[in-house]
């Protein structure tokens, strides 16, 4: 056998071995491949977080008060710092028969209306009666909160 | 056959060698971390502390908490994503934080988290 057919059978033996590599890669990759579904805690985390952080809406004077949400902090500026990117938040808020809505992370909060998609979003609402302290006066409101993250 | 095709096919049989060596490297490394469950163990640290560090972050005052394994694991965080790892070579498990968390890395057995206006990690 000459040399150039020599190389040619050389090519052929190499790509068989790497797709036999990339074969037993992705059996192993599969076996090993564990999962922690953590994402029902982790929403509801998120959404306690943005209720009870006074970085996020949380009313604070001395101290924070649970359960009591400042108008002033209800904008996109302020909850865009107060969360990471992972998420997206579409946050509807009711008092006084007005309603304001917020988008936070617009690249996923836009897609809420696609959470049918199971397989790729994981997505939750719900919904929070709160005081909403505007410049000391107490409203009752309603605040609700959908979630969107990708699977 | 001449002595530059002798050569070749000497270079080819020690690629082989090589290929060879390195698939059984990376299976006995899996087998082996999937059967003593180092995998499983990598993935509950990444959600568990960064869970954890989530609920930390947003504590109505200052907070100290200190999460402690039985073996020592390398953390890295890089923008609100924490990779853990408990060997050098090896792929690491990922946790994506909901908070924002300045970057750190880390390798112990015991993490001191602190929540005294922003989280930080010793």
């Amino acid at each position: 056998m000459d040399l150039a057919k020599e190389s040619v059978y050389w090519i052929f033996r190499i790509m068989i071995v790497a797709i036999a590599i990339t074969i037993v890669i992705l059996i192993l990759g599969s076996i090993s491949d564990y999962n922690i579904d953590a994402d029902e805690t982790q929403s509801y985390i998120l959404k306690n977080k943005i209720i009870m952080d006074d970085d996020c809406l949380a009313y604070s004077d001395y101290r924070t008060h649970v359960g009591m949400i400042d108008k002033n902090k209800f904008n996109k500026l302020h909850l865009q710092n107060c969360i990471s990117k992972s998420t997206g938040v579409r946050l509807n808020l009711t008092y006084d028969k007005f309603s304001e809505e917020i988008l936070i992370n617009n690249d996923l909060a836009d897609k809420i209306d696609f959470c049918y998609d199971e397989e790729t979003f994981y997505c939750e609402r719900e919904k929070y009666f709160l005081i909403l302290n505007d410049n000391s006066k107490e409203i009752p409101s309603i605040l609700a909160i959908d979630t969107i993250k990708l699977r | 056959m001449n002595k530059k095709a002798a050569t070749q096919k000497i270079m080819f049989y020690i690629f082989y060698l090589l290929v060879a060596f390195l698939i059984l490297y990376v299976s006995a490394s899996y087998l082996n971390n999937y059967f003593n469950g180092l995998e499983f163990n990598k993935e509950f640290i990444a959600k568990d502390l960064g869970l954890t560090m989530d609920v930390l972050s947003f504590s109505p005052s200052g907070i100290d908490a200190t999460y402690t394994q039985s073996q020592e694991f390398q953390l890295d965080n890089r923008n609100n994503n924490l990779n853990v790892k408990i060997r050098d070579l090896e792929t690491s498990k990922k946790y994506g934080f909901i908070s924002n968390i300045d970057d750190f890395s880390i390798k112990s057995k015991e993490i001191h988290i602190r929540n005294k206006d922003k989280i930080t990690v010793k």
